[in-house]
């Protein structure tokens, strides 16, 4: 009955998101590299988007295609736009009905390897909540897959290592994913793997409780100080600090910790906690 | 509260704190950048290799691959004082022990063990397991040099169980796993860019190769029934497999030293990077046999490289994998290619039902076939967790198929058993 009662007021909750899709660049190693993100505005950001709804939610997106290539959209579970040829705009309707970190992407031709991959994040989590969107990039394909060119699958060799499209220490300034709290409050932290390898997170100082994962499904509800994130995964972490301090969560496989070859950089973020 | 209940009480606290204060357990360590290893090269010959790492401080020091494990108890406050001898700023990290900022070796905040200098690293012990501890200098570089090791923290009482309250073990075996590149080590000062990290020395606690079989620690012994227990601790950066034979059962028990609610059977346990499991082996057959250990890229889990844990085999000698590189260019990248660790089937033997979990991606089809090669069950399947009816198999060995929804497929074998109810 009570059921009943609310599901009305979940229908009403429309929203509309318009999303671009934008080339920009990044500079994260040696030079510039160039790059493709989901926007909200229409500028570039070398982040995409962090999309996060209500439970119940239900939203039309109108993604609109400024390369100059074909594009698509898609969100993990909840549907997809086949093709959207450049320059113009497609929409899609999605009800979010379960809680989730979810991946969104343009599935089309690898083009998640230019950086088109982003996180939706479906709540109704009140507390304090961060996101990290962990991403490789190889030049040479961005490059190929940019141009319509030529790239060998066998020879990925990604040179860039980034969370939100930053390698550290521009993930200090980052406030989706530089965690901020109390000792005793309860966090939430979505994670989603938009590369083609798989990364491995660490957690200093701290474990985690694993609440949610889309592949390591065995994980969910171990408490966990390192674990593995497969190609297109998302997870729900859930932490709560016993004690003040800084800390790093980075990724250990340690030759994504670099920025330009060099240590540290790349895949690392922080957990500043205070009393 | 009288005057002297309130003494007392005072007293207690007072001698709590200064108990507190005295470590139970105390290690002298070292950080030395002039250490030497020897390992086995691919045609059986022996070459050494220069180490950075850690040993015990006494008079003349030595670099042990790995460092020398730190032991405690759960409970216990644990020192490890590190003199730095070594021209370059080390540290130690304390990997999964949960230390507060101070102890925790990570130099961006607390700076790093000068040449000449030394530091104690005080933490508590709060849960028994396996965890790690590493170098956090220029770690792309100082740990793969070699400078890292265990923490084994034991039940309470010290008692032979996996966790205070959890299941009873024989004997323990402590399986560090990492790899090494041989240019890296031989040569610290032409590494160029750490992306040109390519290893080529797979090692189980240090060793790689016969030198694995010629350690008494690291071949695993017992009769039927018996009940080892297994550490794997995955200090690299690249991905563990460990294939377990039937003449074990093999059951996880705790992960990054945390109790599993559930602990569960498998045939094969992936090991991440920084991950650590107990796995609790009985003894099923006695006759030699092995465990595998696959290292993997954390590109698609390409196999690099294989090495064997002996079980009951004294003269155990390499086995070279056979291996089949599936890579072509049809394949996508890291999605397309079902690595045949992300499918577990359980229990294995079974009676009534075969269980299959899939970590990647959805079954699609599943064919069981005796070892003639003859069809006896062939079942459409969908979702990421399937069940099959074993009822219609008599007992005995047999394969199954199983293609997934990206169109790769692999082949498990299982045994079917008498119902043993």
């Amino acid at each position: 009955m009570f059921s009943l009662m609310v599901l009305p007021a979940f229908a009403l909750s429309q929203k509309t998101v318009n999303l671009y899709i934008v080339e920009g660049e990044v500079n994260e190693s040696n030079g510039f590299v160039p790059y493709f993100t989901f926007s909200t505005t229409g500028s570039f950001d070398s982040s995409n988007a962090v999309l996060r709804f209500d439970l119940g939610e239900v939203v039309t997106f109108n993604v609109k295609n400024e390369t100059d290539f074909t594009c698509a959209f898609s969100i993990t579970d909840h549907g997809q736009i086949e093709g959207i040829p450049m320059g113009e705009t497609q929409s899609i309707t999605v009800t979010f009905s379960q809680e989730g970190t979810f991946l969104y992407e343009d599935p089309f031709n690898d083009h998640r390897a230019l950086g088109l991959g982003g996180m939706v994040v479906v709540s109704d989590f009140s507390g304090p909540e961060f996101y990290g969107v962990f991403t490789e990039h190889d030049e040479e394909w961005i490059n190929a897959i940019a141009d319509g060119g030529v790239y060998d699958k066998r020879t990925y060799s990604p040179d860039v290592f980034t969370i939100n499209g930053k390698g550290f220490p521009r993930t200090m300034f980052d406030t989706l994913a530089m965690i901020m709290g109390h000792v005793g409050d309860t966090i939430r932290i979505h994670i989603t793997n938009a590369g083609q390898m798989y990364h491995f997170p660490h957690f200093h100082g701290y474990h985690v409780k694993i609440i949610e994962a889309s592949k390591h499904d065995h994980y969910v509800g171990w408490i966990k100080d390192s674990f593995g994130i497969a190609p297109a995964e998302s997870m729900t972490l859930e932490l709560v600090p016993d004690k003040p301090g800084r800390f790093p969560v980075h990724n250990h496989n340690l030759v994504t910790t670099t920025y330009g070859g060099n240590y540290p950089g790349g895949m690392m973020m922080h957990m500043f906690i205070y009393e | 509260m009288s005057r002297s209940k309130y003494i007392f009480a005072l007293a207690v606290i007072f001698a709590s704190l200064i108990l507190k204060a005295q470590p139970n357990r105390e290690y002298s360590l070292v950080s030395l950048m002039n250490g030497q290893g020897t390992f086995e090269s691919d045609s059986g010959s022996l070459f050494d290799l220069p180490l950075w790492g850690y040993g015990f401080n006494k008079i003349n020091p030595t670099v042990d691959l790995p460092g020398p494990t730190i032991y405690a108890n759960q409970g216990d406050s644990v020192h490890i004082s590190m003199f730095n001898p070594s021209m370059e700023g080390h540290t130690i990290h304390l990997h999964g022990l949960d230390v507060d900022e101070a102890n925790d070796g990570v130099p961006h905040f607390t700076g790093f063990i000068q040449e000449g200098e030394s530091f104690t690293y005080k933490f508590k012990a709060t849960h028994a397991g396996n965890f790690l501890y590493h170098c956090h200098v220029t770690t792309t570089m100082h740990l793969t040099l070699g400078m890292y090791g265990m923490v084994i923290v034991y039940p309470t009482d010290s008692s032979k169980s996996i966790y205070d309250g959890g299941p009873f073990y024989d004997r323990q075996y402590e399986f560090l796993l990492s790899e090494m590149d041989a240019r890296w080590n031989s040569d610290y000062t032409s590494i160029g860019t750490f992306l040109s990290f390519d290893p080529d020395l797979f090692l189980i606690k240090g060793k790689n190769r016969s030198l694995i079989y010629n350690d008494s620690n690291l071949v695993m012994t017992g009769e039927v029934g018996d009940q080892l227990l297994m550490r794997a601790l995955n200090v690299g950066y690249r991905v563990n497999r460990l294939i377990f034979p039937t003449a074990i059962r093999a059951e996880v028990h705790t992960s990054d030293g945390r109790v599993l609610d559930a602990p569960f059977e498998t045939d094969t346990l992936i090991v991440y990077p920084g991950e650590r499991y107990s796995i609790l082996a009985e003894v099923l057959d006695s006759d030699p046999s092995w465990v595998s250990v696959d290292y993997l890229d954390p590109y698609r889990l390409k196999f690099l490289g294989r090495e064997y844990i002996p079980i009951n085999d004294t003269a155990f000698s390499y086995i070279i994998p056979q291996v089949v590189d599936n890579d072509t260019d049809t394949i996508g990248v890291g999605l397309s290619n079902t690595p045949i660790s992300s499918v577990v089937i359980f229990p294995n033997p079974a009676s009534e039902e075969l269980n299959l979990k899939s970590g990647l991606h959805q079954f699609q089809y599943g064919i069981v076939s005796d070892i003639q090669g003859r069809v006896l069950i062939s079942k459409n399947l969908e979702n990421y967790f399937e069940v099959i009816s074993l009822k219609e198999l008599q007992p005995g060995n047999y394969f199954i198929q199983l293609q997934m929804e990206d169109g790769s497929y692999l082949h498990k074998k299982f045994i079917k058993e008498y119902k043993s109810k």
